[in-house]
């Protein structure tokens, strides 16, 4: 099958994506980190980590819009699945957020003032294990909302979900520090929650393709 | 509507349109909205308080107090109210930020449902559903307000509870609920997308964290100011001259202007927004201005003396041969502190044990260039001296014997190992950080554990947060002065206070442990336990 019309499709998709949002808050969640170095701001490895969640959450409430679609009536018209579309979407969203994670996981260690280095990679799936589940929100929530928009339950539910992973008892504790004995266990728990909220994904946008095929 | 509008009973004097003189029925027009507009208020704050992103934020904030007042009472005693008056603050940014998205919803409603081309033809003015719509934003400011008070009277509840409850700052949290439900409010109207309200919320978030991480004044003209004076630690109430009461106008004149915008938008009638703009924008200037006016020098001194000499300040109570001094709002302390003199006392010989011992509470010590600053120790004795209480043992305003305050129970140890240094070394404080190596150190420290079982909880809790839990150390009131008790000496004191015949041998040996001369090894040997390992590290302030 000719793949000529593959490039026609991501430049049709990406027209069709409110990408603007998370364009912003993903600028907003890196400036807010360099504006701390600037500003000779010097916190402790555990207020590093939460300085980090918080640049976090304010990049995630751009990709709360990621999957609301201004333009559905065109886009049902296209020769390719809502599912694939979707899917094509995602990675765009995904591809934003990493850059604009990678840039903050970069930064945050400038803001250590321990003399031990303060390691970024185990957050490095906080990002996505806490994004994956808003765009099920995002998802779940669009068929039922007037205007298509699953941002309404989304970003408000962000605000939610961060305060309460915070409070998560220490036993399944998510956000743990960088030091804690508890680290590992903690990653094992977030790889559940990706796993976890991929295939809801997976799941919440299938049926719509199955629709369309009968 | 018959009730309150119908002809009024004979005898009842004249009726309102009679009175001022306006036409009956325009009065009955203006009276329906009013009654209209309070209806509506009332329905547009249910629909805020039950939106689930605010009922979210309800439960997430009462939830864990409930959870830590059940499981762990412990955990929320010896607090200290003018702090917590303030910190609260803190979490309640939540439900100003779940107001902040439920209101914006309200607003974007008529955006949202695509209605907003008809509203013309609806008999209320636009301007009056925005006036229902901030009114009833005050449902879910005084939920805010009743969270607040009930979280401040659990922890008065507690014991050991001081300091004293400042009713501007927990009135800054309803101030900032409203603020934020209004800016919800305009943001719906100016933005008309969940879109920009999402990324005003960031926007807001950032510059609220930026502020509280600069900890400059200028944290007063943002939500919650951070302008921390019990850095570093917890003051009597009249020494803390926050301009909280200002705040909560400031928040209130920020409110009003919003809503003046707001209700501009919808038509207000220009008379009334120019007043109404003119008079919360001068409120709001005024305001401003007073929060980021300079502490008073009267303030600046009764700081500097309360440091330096406290005992005017303080009241006095006299136990048996030990006297308690403590700032008024403090003396709630007291029963925990003698518990722990107490413990200590017994621990050594009656020869050993004073005639007469004065513990006093002092202020933290400020740190200097970041580092433990030195205590004021030539100021401290001067004012023991004129207060007739010599060489006194200090200790914080800091406290704690549950849950994980780290520097709080730092407080307990501290007092605990000064007050054993005291008795076994018959030494004040130094300046500086004073190792206890040999024996001598292995009693000190056995003194301290055996006074009171919450000295050993606050040692496991300062462990569990420190690098090294093979050595004992403390900063007395996060100063440059402290103990230092080596590794071998911990061991071995540790190893003391397990045993429950350690008393009666230590009795018996008083003179030989005490003595500095005597090393880990004699003191182990002539307690009958095993010899600590040597040290194989090159250097260690003990060996």
């Amino acid at each position: 099958m000719s793949q000529r019309w593959v490039p026609d499709l991501l430049d049709s998709v990406r027209r069709t994506t409110v990408l603007t949002p998370l364009l912003v808050s993903s600028t907003l969640g890196v400036t807010l980190l360099a504006a701390l170095l600037t500003l000779g701001v010097r916190l402790a490895p555990m207020d590093v980590a939460s300085t980090l969640r918080f640049s976090l959450a304010v990049t995630l409430v751009g990709a709360t819009f990621l999957l609301d679609d201004p333009a559905r009536t065109s886009t049902q018209a296209l020769p390719v699945s809502p599912a694939r579309v979707a899917a094509i979407r995602l990675a765009f969203g995904t591809a934003i957020l990493t850059v604009s994670w990678i840039a903050q996981l970069l930064l945050a260690p400038q803001l250590s003032n321990s003399s031990l280095p303060f390691d970024p990679r185990p957050f490095v799936i906080e990002a996505y294990g806490i994004v994956v589940w808003l765009w099920v929100g995002a998802a779940w929530r669009a068929p039922h909302d007037r205007k298509g928009s699953g941002a309404s339950f989304a970003a408000p539910a962000l605000l939610l979900l961060f305060v309460a992973l915070m409070l998560l008892p220490d036993s399944v504790a998510l956000f743990v520090d960088g030091d804690s004995p508890d680290l590992v266990a903690s990653r094992w728990r977030w790889a559940v929650v990706l796993l976890t909220g991929v295939i809801s994904l997976a799941l919440l946008l299938a049926p719509s393709r199955r629709r369309r095929r009968s | 509507m018959n009730r309150a509008f119908g002809p009024r009973p004979a005898g009842r004097g004249p009726t309102l349109a009679q009175t001022v003189d306006v036409d009956p029925a325009e009065q009955t027009t203006v009276l329906a909205r009013r009654s209209a507009v309070v209806q509506l208020s009332l329905a547009e704050g249910r629909r805020v308080l039950l939106h689930p992103v605010v009922l979210g934020a309800v439960a997430l904030l009462a939830a864990p107090w409930l959870i830590e007042a059940v499981t762990a009472p412990a955990a929320t005693s010896y607090r200290v109210l003018t702090q917590e008056s303030q910190w609260i603050q803190i979490p309640m940014l939540l439900l100003a930020a779940a107001t902040y998205l439920a209101a914006n919803l309200a607003g974007l409603r008529p955006f949202r449902s695509g209605t907003v081309g008809t509203e013309g033809t609806a008999s209320m003015p636009r301007w009056h559903r925005s006036a229902a719509q901030v009114m009833g934003l005050l449902g879910v400011a005084a939920v805010s307000s009743i969270l607040t008070v009930g979280r401040l009277a659990q922890l008065a509840a507690q014991q050991g509870a001081a300091g004293r409850v400042m009713p501007a700052e927990l009135l800054t949290v309803p101030a900032l609920v409203l603020f934020c439900g209004v800016l919800g409010l305009v943001v719906a109207q100016l933005g008309r997308t969940l879109m920009v309200s999402a990324l005003i919320l960031a926007l807001l978030t950032i510059v609220v964290l930026l502020l509280v991480f600069a900890m400059s004044d200028l944290g007063w003209l943002s939500l919650v100011a951070y302008d921390d004076p019990f850095s570093p630690g917890p003051t009597p109430s009249e020494l803390v001259g926050r301009p909280a009461g200002w705040h909560v106008f400031y928040l209130l004149s920020a409110s009003g202007l919003l809503a003046v915008v707001l209700f501009w938008s919808g038509g207000l009638p220009r008379p009334a927004g120019v007043t109404g703009g003119v008079l919360c924008a001068a409120l709001l200037i005024t305001t401003a201005g007073a929060q980021l006016a300079p502490v008073s020098e009267e303030l600046v001194a009764a700081r500097q003396q309360a440091r330096t000499a406290p005992a005017a300040q303080q009241i006095c109570e006299i136990r048996g041969s030990i006297t308690y001094c403590a700032f008024p709002e403090f003396d709630s302390r007291i029963d925990a502190w003698d518990q722990v003199a107490r413990g200590a006392l017994a621990a050594v010989p009656p020869s050993a044990t004073p005639h007469a011992l004065t513990i006093r509470q002092r202020l933290q010590v400020p740190s200097t260039g970041g580092r433990f600053g030195p205590p004021p120790l030539a100021e401290w004795s001067a004012d023991d001296l004129a207060a007739g209480t010599p060489d006194t043992v200090p200790v914080s305003t800091r406290w704690a014997t549950g849950g994980n305050r780290v520097s709080d129970q730092r407080a307990v140890l501290d007092l605990a190992l000064v007050l054993a240094d005291r008795l076994v070394t018959g030494q004040g404080l130094a300046p500086e950080v004073a190792p206890r190596c040999g024996a001598q150190g292995a009693i000190v420290l056995w003194v301290a554990l055996a006074a009171d079982p919450a000295v050993g909880a606050a040692l496991d809790t300062v462990n569990q947060a420190s690098s090294s839990s093979a050595t004992v150390s403390a900063s007395v009131l996060d100063s440059s002065a402290g103990y230092f008790i080596g590794e071998r000496e911990t061991t071995l004191g540790t190893a003391l206070a397990a045993r429950p015949e350690a008393r009666d041998l230590v009795h018996a040996h008083w003179d030989q442990l005490t003595d500095p001369a005597t090393s880990v090894d004699e003191a182990a040997e002539l307690l009958g336990l095993p010899s600590p390992d040597p040290i194989t590290a090159d250097w260690a302030w003990c060996r």
